[in-house]
């Protein structure tokens, strides 16, 4: 038995890691006998740079977590900081804020629809989910000047005021990109080729999911409706009205359909929200931008937020000076792929492929 | 080798016209002026086919970019030469003037030839290819009774290439992509024989172009449907294109039984890809679809059989492009559950039809 | 009940409960068969005379979260065996700020490669001093302070 088995390193350099993840795997023929992911090759310790300047400082660290859901990464900093310093956040800044988010919500699962079609050998509707991507960076460039990195939430408020153009542009894209997420969903769904390599593939039990702490998309499709937005409102979800999608199987083609489905209630959300924006202030006065690396926080908060790919939330202890005195983010991805040799043992190497992708590993935030 | 004795007697007749007498006396019944005229045009001929060939290749690869950058919303190759069609060569060009890396520990005779292995069955595969006929003379290099069967010999080498290869790089995944190609083999080849078996049985002949000749009524398609699509599956196997692309399986084993490859080797390995494909088209268009013969003989029947080619090969670019890739285990199983039973069942409906209705074939 | 050494609340309302680090295991064990099935996170606190470990509850079915805070100095013992997820998360404490857990089934660094020196989250890490990070020929890293022999 012991002689037949090869190890294999996949990774960090391989075509399907996104990123640099590092599996060995103990291969029997096709068959994957154990799987030991190795990560840490994007280290940066985000958590002792953002220890060593003003508490505003660190958003740009937290920017580049998830680097391709920026403004959720800001969302978690942000809301813990302003418990830490008590402040007050108008209301106009916390509805930019979630709709932002969803938007950049569906732009998330877009890169993971892309990226996960090039694990499956499809190469084509990467392209199709990187034309709607576009769409959304452009109204995110509009708004906060940048496309990838925005460093747009502030403490106290958001750094600039939406304009009337990119509402436009917002509302021209949710009133079509219903239609689009139709077609790409069937390419993928209506694939018999797709639909049978992912069902029963990468199967994770409720029970192992809870015990590793797998939170998001990945819980939801285990069979939990847990989603913090319903279930632990913060900004104003409890005024807006969606469903959590929830799939009992636990398997890929779950995944798939809980993140598709989610992208739909995140039009739903947005759609409400660009209704709902209020007049007034965007951000609090007391926190203007020369008074914000003058800000002290004392005592420790953590505001969990649901992220694209789980639970995410940033634990702020601070010692009444400017600096922060420890920032600990808890990022969904790490635990998520912690539960990942679990979700191998006993499939094929093809699976591997498809359960690391169906994760939606994204390596600055699993790194940190 | 009727295009030779064609080409031959001209070329005597033209020595003979210029009075140039150096023949002094015959060998094997044949004057020495014919053997030479023999090397000469057996020469020309090879390296026409080659020529025919890489053209093929060249023109597929452009198609194959530019369609499948219009069918993702992409520009494809632009810059270089009118609409970017230079791009193949300079891309050759930059392969060429790559070090030719051969992994440390690799078997070093065995990793050079194995390209050359993978390559040569397409060209081989390009002669043996009716292209149609000038008046009485049939467009061929070489026509012998057991074309079809030797096509068949021929096409089966090009795997033992891809395993050599894989083999030899000292790459586990490399090994895996030789695993997966040998076993992708058997997978496939045993029906992809029956259903070439049916034709025979049916036509009556080894030969292409009385396979050819045989459907000038109507193309095998119709009565050996089964069979179609089970060497059309065969086929796409056999290019490893996806959805069965499983010896390269880019983004699981990195790229296979290729992942040492660099430079002009990786490159033959990309042409032969493409003449593979090439050439695919063209045996299922001259198997199934009636060959250079078309229904009105206005059109000449190379331009026939490029047409029907043609339509194979878009199909094979479409797979290419829009389907995703099995696992292993889907693909054995189709082909020993599915191809194989009814590669079998159409080889009794061929034998039926041959004995019964053989005479109309 | 094992006792706790106090309770506060923290600036977003979550219940703080202070244990000994003797009865921590006892006492996340009886939180875990009270329903707590997710451990978010293991956290580290370097406050210089002594560390902290923090860590993050929460029950997915009453929506209850917890955080339990312990005082050691160095060395407390693994939930592990409760919370599988604690693996890596804890494996993170050892690597960053230097907590060993007792019992853990593989306390090797996870972010940093191994045989590096130090644990950079605590205070008194020398930021100054880099370290190059290299492979052996068996597969396995290797430090060194000299940026020629690694990257």
């Amino acid at each position: 038995m012991e002689d037949k088995v090869i190890e294999v390193n996949f990774g960090p350099q391989h075509p399907s890691t996104h990123g640099v993840l590092r599996i060995k795997v103990k291969l029997d023929g096709e068959i994957i006998m154990d799987a030991y992911p190795v990560i840490g090759y994007l280290h940066r310790n985000a958590e002792k740079l953002s220890e060593m300047g003003a508490y505003p400082k660190a958003l740009i660290y937290i920017d580049r977590l998830d680097y391709v859901a920026s403004l959720n990464n800001e969302l978690g900093y942000v809301l813990s900081a302003e418990k830490l310093m008590d402040a007050q956040v108008p209301e106009r800044a916390q509805w930019i804020r979630m709709m932002l988010v969803e938007l950049n919500r569906i732009a998330s699962h877009l890169v993971w629809l892309g990226t996960h079609g090039l694990d499956m050998g499809m190469l084509t509707p990467y392209f199709y989910c990187w034309r709607e991507r576009e769409r959304i960076l452009r109204i995110f460039d509009e708004i906060t000047g940048s496309r990838l990195l925005y460093n747009y939430f502030a403490i106290g408020g958001v750094y600039s005021d939406i304009t009337p153009k990119a509402i436009d542009m917002i509302k021209e894209f949710l009133s079509d990109f219903g239609s689009k997420l139709e077609e790409i969903q069937a390419i993928f769904a209506k694939n018999y080729i797709y639909v049978k390599r992912t069902r029963d593939v990468g199967k994770l039990s409720l029970e192992d999911a809870l015990s590793y702490g797998v939170t998001g998309p990945l819980l939801r499709a285990s069979g939990k409706k847990w989603d913090l937005r319903k279930n632990q409102p913060y900004l104003y979800y409890d005024q807006v009205n969606f469903d959590i999608p929830v799939r009992q199987e636990g398997d890929v083609y779950a995944r798939f359909q809980v993140r598709i489905e989610e992208m739909r209630q995140s039009i739903k959300i947005a759609q409400q929200v660009i209704s709902k924006i209020p007049e007034g202030e965007f951000y609090n006065k007391k926190f203007s931008k020369p008074m914000l690396v003058r800000l002290k926080g004392t005592g420790d908060s953590y505001v969990p937020t649901e992220s694209p790919k789980g639970e995410y939330g940033v634990y702020l202890v601070g010692d009444g000076s400017t600096i922060p005195y420890r920032v600990r983010i808890r990022s969904p991805s790490f635990a998520n792929l912690s539960a990942l040799p679990i979700m191998l043992k006993g499939y094929k190497i093809a699976d591997l492929t498809a359960t690391v992708s169906s994760l939606d590993p994204v390596f600055g935030e699993v790194d940190r | 080798m009727n295009l030779f004795f064609f080409l031959m007697s001209i070329l005597y007749g033209l020595l003979k016209f210029l009075h140039i007498n150096f023949i002094p006396y015959t060998w094997d019944g044949y004057p020495v002026g014919l053997w030479i005229a023999y090397l000469i045009i057996s020469a020309v001929e090879v390296i026409l086919v080659f020529a025919i060939a890489m053209i093929v290749v060249v023109i597929l690869v452009y198609v194959f970019r530019k369609y499948m950058a219009d069918l993702q919303n992409r520009i494809g190759p632009n810059r270089l030469g009118p609409w970017g069609t230079f791009q193949l060569i300079a891309d050759v060009f930059k392969l060429l003037q790559k070090q030719d890396i051969v992994p440390a520990n690799a078997d070093r005779l065995a990793f050079k030839i194995a390209p050359y292995i993978v390559f040569t069955p397409v060209i081989l595969g390009f002669i043996l290819i009716p292209f149609g006929n000038v008046s009485i003379l049939n467009l061929m290099v070489t026509n012998f009774q057991y074309t079809v069967l030797f096509l068949v010999a021929v096409m089966i080498v090009s795997p033992l290439g891809e395993i050599i290869g894989g083999l030899s790089s000292h790459n586990k995944f490399a090994l895996y992509g030789a695993l997966r190609s040998a076993a992708q083999d058997i997978g496939y080849e045993v029906p992809m024989m029956i259903s070439i078996i049916s034709i025979v049985i049916l036509a009556g002949s080894y030969s292409a172009n009385a396979i050819v000749y045989a459907q000038r009524n109507l193309p095998f398609i119709i009565p050996e449907i089964l069979g179609f699509i089970v060497f059309f599956l065969a086929m796409i196997a056999k290019q490893s294109i996806p959805p069965f692309d499983l010896p390269e399986s880019g983004s699981e084993l990195v790229s296979g039984f290729s992942t040492e490859y660099s430079g002009m080797r990786y490159g033959i390995f990309y042409m032969a890809n493409f003449g593979f494909m090439a050439l695919a088209s063209f045996v299922v268009a001259t198997l199934y679809l009636g060959g250079w013969e078309g229904p009105f003989s206005l059109i000449p029947g190379l331009v026939w059989l490029i047409i029907k080619a043609a339509v194979f090969m878009i199909i094979f670019l479409l797979s290419w492009i829009a389907l995703g890739r099995t696992r292993v285990d889907q693909f054995l199983n189709m082909g020993w559950k599915y191809l194989l039973p009814l590669s079998i069942l159409n080889l009794i409906i061929s034998t039926g039809l041959a004995f019964y209705v053989g005479g109309w074939f | 009940m094992i006792p706790v050494e106090s309770e506060s609340t923290s600036k977003e309302g979550t219940k703080i409960v202070y244990v000994s680090k003797e009865n921590l295991f006892a006492y996340m064990k009886e939180r875990k068969d009270e329903g707590y099935d997710i451990l978010l996170m293991v956290t580290g606190i370097d406050y210089k005379d002594h560390l902290e470990v923090v860590y993050h509850l929460l029950s997915t079915s009453t929506g209850n979260r917890l955080i339990v805070k312990t005082k050691t100095d160095g060395e407390v013992d693994s939930v592990v065996p409760l919370w599988a997820g604690a693996n890596w998360h804890e494996r993170e404490t050892w690597d960053l700020v230097g907590i060993k857990f007792k019992g853990h089934p593989n306390l090797k660094r996870i972010l940093l490669a191994e045989g590096w020196v130090g644990h950079p989250l605590r205070k008194d890490y020398p930021l100054d001093k880099k370290q190059y990070v290299n492979l052996k020929e068996n597969g396995e890293d290797y430090v060194s302070y000299d940026p020629r022999e690694g990257y």
